[in-house]
């Protein structure tokens, strides 16, 4: 069974100033340690406290929605819980197969081809081969691209690589989905295919953490609501009554 | 990451570890296998994006590489006044082979920097990033290699069954690539001065090393080999082929600096592993 367990987790980033990150500066900051000149904190690291003190735990079924302001914790959230940054305080349990919905398109190729692309990609979400040949497919047919799947994909439109990407991304299985912001692809058609192919995979999946500031998406999609605040957890619960804790706008 | 008894995968992060234990380490470094179809395949896929388009595609690498010992043959053999017939094939072989070490050394500078999206986006142990970077320049040093019996039909020299014990060599410049690389791309990634440095030390390694000379032909060249990890590296994987016995000095000396950077980078790797994707 999936889950989640976050436990007083916290996220610091280091900020380096441009000049923490110099050996001249670190030379200079040594000599005058010795020569006792007093350099104010100067060229050392600040800390960034991204979260601090969030605790959780979603079980099978579970729909999170993250709300909050711009900058209050939600993309890193995502982050922490996909395991890309390892929490700097808490403890962290995550049982079950993630699917990263977010930054679907990094690491394509402009010079390969569509379907070249399809492989590089699902070697970057860790499938092997043979997963990714049976994928091809249903992934082609799902794009509509056609026999421009066979072109390199600088010569497609914008919209064109985005039903790519999308389609790469949601032949993905998994039974923990975390999604920052719902993807909306594509022409008005096409719009239409990929919000209903999301909903089948939320529905699917064992666990959905979505991230958004669309409250009328949110209480389609999700059951749980948390609030994050400058990095804190402000109310966590039924969606609805933690909807109910955000400033009316 | 651990797999449970009903097939789920379970990862259990404990917050600012850094106590190294062995388990940890084994955890790690397992990429390096478990992942080997990954990095391999996206290696091939940039050396295939690379020369897309072009005529002779990879070979271009074989191409350029017949051009330099052309051009080296015709003229750095006469200004130091060596016989063609016994420096040129030295010269290649040691060429080629300290090539694939320091384009990869070069590289791995800018690995993690250049990665640095895809770190911060996707969930993939960072080793893959630099054992991409090696195998494409393994990739690269195999084209390279194609010139060496064109120029053992030239100038030929004698091999036999010694001539195998090279792989062991090449073996053991492949781990300390893939040992020296990693921990110079977490280094580089923290502190940004230290690539422009380490493009001064490659060219300092390159003339230290016995690559356009011989240990014999200049004063002290005896002195320096034996300091220097390369001049060991390279006496066990050229000497073989150029029908020599390495010494047992020589094998000692290179499996001994492999062993010794292969256990710091486990170390370093282990302990800062985590911090990169705030580095990058």
């Amino acid at each position: 069974m999936p889950l989640i367990e976050a436990k007083q987790i916290g996220i610091e980033f280091p900020v380096a100033p441009p000049n923490a990150r110099s050996f001249r500066h670190l030379a200079i900051k040594a000599a005058s340690r010795v020569g006792g000149r007093v350099s104010k904190n100067e060229g050392s690291f600040q800390f960034v406290q991204a979260l601090d003190d969030i605790s959780f735990t979603l079980k099978h079924g579970d729909r999170l929605g993250l709300v909050g302001h711009n900058g209050a914790g939600k993309t890193t959230l995502i982050r922490v819980l996909a395991g890309i940054y390892e929490p700097t305080r808490g403890s962290l349990r995550v049982v079950g197969r993630n699917v990263p919905m977010f930054d679907i398109g990094l690491g394509m190729d402009e010079e390969a081809s569509g379907y070249e692309n399809i492989r590089t990609r699902g070697l970057i979400l860790g499938l092997s081969p043979e997963e990714i040949e049976q994928r091809v497919p249903e992934i082609a047919e799902f794009a509509e691209l056609g026999d421009y799947l066979e072109l390199p994909i600088r010569t497609y439109s914008s919209g064109m690589l985005l039903r790519l990407v999308f389609s790469i991304a949601a032949s993905i299985h998994g039974d923990i989905i975390l999604m920052d912001e719902w993807i909306a692809v594509g022409d008005a058609q096409f719009r239409k295919k990929t919000h209903g192919r999301l909903q089948e995979i939320t529905n699917r999946s064992g666990i959905v953490v979505l991230a958004s500031h669309d409250h009328g998406l949110l209480r389609d999609t999700c059951n749980l609501g948390l609030y994050l605040d400058g990095g804190r957890v402000r109310a966590f619960g039924a969606l609805d009554d933690v909807l109910k804790e955000l400033p009316k706008v | 990451m651990t797999t449970l008894t009903d097939g789920q995968v379970e990862r259990f992060v404990v917050a600012d570890q850094r106590r190294v234990s062995w388990a940890r380490c084994r955890e790690d470094i397992a990429p390096f296998i478990t992942r080997h179809v990954t990095w391999r395949a996206l290696a091939a896929g940039d050396i295939r994006s690379k020369y897309r388009r072009t005529m002779l595609g990879p070979w271009w690498i074989t191409a350029t590489n017949a051009i330099t010992a052309l051009i080296m043959g015709a003229v750095a053999g006469r200004f130091l006044g060596a016989d063609m017939k016994t420096y040129l094939p030295h010269f290649m072989v040691s060429m080629t082979i300290w090539n694939f070490i320091a384009s990869s050394l070069g590289e791995s500078c800018y690995t993690m920097i250049n990665a640095g999206g895809m770190i911060k986006a996707v969930d993939m142990p960072i080793l893959i990033h630099v054992m991409r970077m090696v195998q494409r320049n393994l990739i690269i040093f195999l084209h390279n290699i194609a010139i060496i019996p064109v120029i053992w039909l030239i100038y030929p020299w004698s091999i036999g069954f010694v001539s195998l014990l090279s792989l062991f060599g090449l073996a053991l410049v492949y781990v300390f690539i893939v040992s020296l690389t990693t921990i110079v791309s977490m280094i580089c990634v923290r502190y940004r001065d230290v690539p422009p440095v380490m493009n001064a030390i490659i060219q300092l390694l390159f003339f230290i090393s016995p690559i356009i000379w011989a240990p014999g032909q200049i004063k002290g060249g005896t002195f320096i080999v034996a300091l220097n990890p390369i001049a060991y590296l390279l006496a066990v994987t050229r000497d073989p082929l150029m029908g020599i016995v390495p010494s047992l000095a020589s094998w000692a000396g290179a499996i001994g600096c492999v062993a010794v950077l292969t256990a710091a980078m486990v170390y370093i790797y282990t302990r800062y592993r985590s911090r990169v994707v705030y580095w990058a």
